[in-house]
């Protein structure tokens, strides 16, 4: 009978140096800086800039990507700029750890270690609106086919494709009319798109449900944390949606202070 | 030698009078008199009326050395040139002349300049009535109401007397609609030696300075006052909640007891009285919308709740500390309070993430306490079935390594464990864990984390 013994047992006590500011992720502010949001949900506490001109970005406990003009940088789990690597000024999609451009079909990983891969557009065939979970095997590269979207999955070692589902649904209908493309988020079990007056939430059983915004049409939605996504929305404060088990909870975040 | 030549010029310059000439400007254009005659016209006991001049000299440069009217019904305002003065040959000197009759009928006065009469004022006075305050003291200029809220008014009483010995006909009006005369329709009989009392409202519309004049037949008496804002009505605090726990958002609203009558602006702030004195700085207790304990707000006339920005409402975060929160709004001359009780509570687990790793089992819990007084927490891990793994609930004492925490945080009760746990054995034989924080308001436990695989 294999059994596990726990080295530290009764005598490990937890010091200060276990403890630390929880960080719920980043958020975005109206010149595209980004900072870190400290707290709980329900408590937060924005404070400090990690970078600015940050185009496009995607944060979750394990790290993060943000693209500027030319540059993609990577964050470790505490929002620091740990790598930064030339990037094309050209349109890019990203998730927490990989960053897609579409003209060239390249798929770039910067974190452990540089690497690229090309997806073939014949197998995308149409417009990649998101990046979608991934993990050792294969990435999910949210994709509009003759307007429906479709969630493909692509071996990253290789770049081919492994899987192909449609979602349908509201979502499956609205993610193609969508302005731009940091409408739509593609999260391990829901998918989530901002519409010019609600998030509109599918989840892995196909279920959809709304929670309603302030009105903006170009809304956008950037994964923000582990549990934790922004919505920015043109001339309100940004939100933060925090996604729960049983549904989600959309909290109004702090304007960043000026202290650092 | 030098002195003599200095006395006959100065003596030539002086003896050249003629070459003054006294000239009436009218829109900025002079304009002679060919008989040097210049009328003031009619103008009643008390009023006044003014006529510029220019003092011309046409000849070579000039010692003007005396210059004055022959009567006191005609005055250089606002008051007579220094002299003696040069004037330039070529240039003028630039006069203004004042007719004020003390009487009734014509009045004359020569203007002489250097000993040489150069021109002839008449007017003509007009029997009139006699304006004073209502007690009698001269009507001061201008006559001032001081500061009136708008929508309010303030009086002031004159009293009109007629000393001529007949009847007279008064007419009456202000030059601005904010000062109003009271007591009846212009034009008004006064009786011979009878007296009239008139009141004379400012009631302003608008803020800030305003001028108008009284006007009494061709008597004019500047009025001034100012309008300043009415007081705001008392403001009210509204929650949206009457009862919020930490780490929850509320909203709140200000609302006016009646319609405003006043525009202008207000704050709200919100600051903590902690249950533990010695809980450390809270900054998650804010207003989101400007990452502080403050937020203004507007209030414009009419409205009964104010606006913060386009909204009628702000959120605000109750933050990770047990005590009262009080919110104070100033709004003009008030000053309301709100107190929201945030109840003492068990540590409120926020996220939690529980990975294997090849050396052990790695766990990251967010949480918060708000009484700061979490003591030890247990673990308990838990194989695929659901059995307790050995050596059983494991209980730290994590109160002194929180007292350090919160000593260096201003973040409330919110803190972030991470906590390593090596195993001797397969680390995925483990499934899940169990955590139980106890702090002075009970045990808080977890569900089942899971443990995953990255």
């Amino acid at each position: 009978m294999n059994r596990v013994v726990f080295f530290f047992s009764v005598t490990v006590a937890v010091a200060a140096s276990n403890l630390s500011a929880p960080l719920v992720g980043l958020a975005r502010d109206a010149k595209g800086t980004l900072h870190p949001m400290h707290g709980v949900a329900g408590s937060f506490v924005v404070r400090g800039a990690i970078a600015g001109d940050a185009l496009d970005w995607a944060f979750d406990t394990s790290g993060g990507l943000m693209k500027t003009a030319n540059e993609l940088r990577a964050l470790d789990a505490r929002g620091n700029v740990i790598a930064r690597r030339s990037a094309p000024s050209s349109q890019v999609v990203l998730n927490s750890r990989y960053a897609f451009f579409p003209e060239t079909g390249e798929l770039w990983r910067t974190v452990p270690n540089d690497r690229a891969i090309t997806i073939q557009n014949a197998a995308v065939g149409g417009r990649v609106m998101a990046l979608g979970p991934a993990d050792q095997r294969g990435i999910v590269l949210a994709a509009c086919r003759a307007g429906q979207l479709w969630l493909l999955t692509f071996d990253i070692t290789n770049g081919a494709l492994k899987h192909e589902s449609a979602p349908g649904g509201e979502i499956g209908e609205q993610a193609c009319r969508a302005v731009n493309g940091a409408a739509l988020l593609v999260l391990q079990d829901r998918l989530l798109l901002a519409t010019a007056h609600e998030i509109v939430i599918q989840t892995s059983t196909g279920h959809e449900r709304r929670v309603p915004i302030p009105q903006s049409p170009g809304a956008q939605i950037h994964r923000a944390g582990e549990h934790s996504v922004e919505i920015e929305v043109s001339g309100s404060p940004s939100l933060l949606l925090r996604l729960v088990e049983d549904g989600e909870r959309l909290y109004e975040l702090p304007a960043a202070e000026t202290r650092p | 030698m030098m002195s003599r030549l200095l006395f006959l010029s100065l003596l030539a310059a002086c003896s050249l009078p003629a070459q003054f000439s006294l000239l009436l400007v009218q829109s900025g254009q002079e304009v002679a008199s060919l008989d040097q005659t210049y009328g003031f016209g009619s103008k009643p006991v008390g009023a006044v009326v003014n006529l510029e001049f220019h003092l011309r000299n046409a000849g070579a440069d000039a010692i003007l050395a005396d210059l004055h009217l022959s009567s006191s019904a005609f005055l250089f305002i606002p008051s007579a040139p220094s002299l003696p003065q040069t004037v330039a040959s070529g240039t003028a000197l630039d006069l203004m002349v004042q007719f004020r009759p003390s009487q009734p009928g014509p009045a004359t006065a020569d203007f002489i300049a250097n000993g040489v009469k150069l021109a002839t004022f008449n007017g003509t006075g007009m029997a009139s009535v006699t304006v004073s305050m209502g007690d009698g003291i001269p009507v001061p200029s201008p006559l001032d109401f001081g500061s009136v809220e708008r929508g309010k008014s303030a009086a002031r009483s004159i009293l009109i007397s007629n000393s001529e010995g007949k009847d007279v006909v008064v007419n009456i009006g202000t030059r601005d609609p904010a000062f109003q005369v009271k007591g009846g329709a212009s034009p008004i009989p006064v009786a011979a030696g009878g007296t009239l009392t008139m009141e004379v409202d400012f009631a302003p519309t608008a803020d800030g300075p305003q001028q108008s004049a009284l006007l009494i037949d061709q008597l004019v008496f500047p009025l001034a006052g100012t309008g300043i804002d009415p007081p705001f009505p008392p403001p009210e605090i509204e929650l949206d909640h009457a009862n919020l726990a930490s780490a929850q958002q509320g909203k709140l609203t200000v609302r006016l007891a009646s319609p405003s009558q006043a525009t202008g602006t207000g704050e709200v702030d919100m600051d903590i009285q902690p249950s533990d004195a010695s809980a450390n700085l809270d900054s998650g207790i804010q207003f989101p919308s400007t990452g502080t304990r403050t937020a203004t707000f507007k209030v414009n006339q009419g409205d009964t709740v104010a606006h913060f920005g386009s909204d009628t409402s702000v959120t605000f975060q109750t933050g990770t500390t047990a005590g009262n929160i009080v919110f104070t709004v100033k709004l003009g001359y008030f000053s309301t309070t709100k107190t929201l009780p945030i109840a003492a509570a068990v540590v409120g687990v926020d996220s939690t993430k529980a990975q294997r790793t090849s050396a052990g089992l790695d766990l990251l819990l967010s949480a918060f306490d708000n009484t700061r007084s979490a003591a030890s927490m247990t673990f308990t891990f838990f194989d695929q079935s659901g059995t307790q793994l050995p050596p059983g609930a494991i209980t730290v004492d994590v109160s002194a390594a929180l007292g350090q925490f919160y000593a260096s945080s201003d973040l409330g009760g919110v803190f972030s464990l991470h906590a390593f746990f090596p195993v001797n054995g397969n680390p995925n034989q483990v499934d899940s864990v169990e955590v139980q924080i106890v702090n002075s308001a009970g045990t808080a436990q977890t569900n089942r984390l899971p443990f995953t695989t990255p």
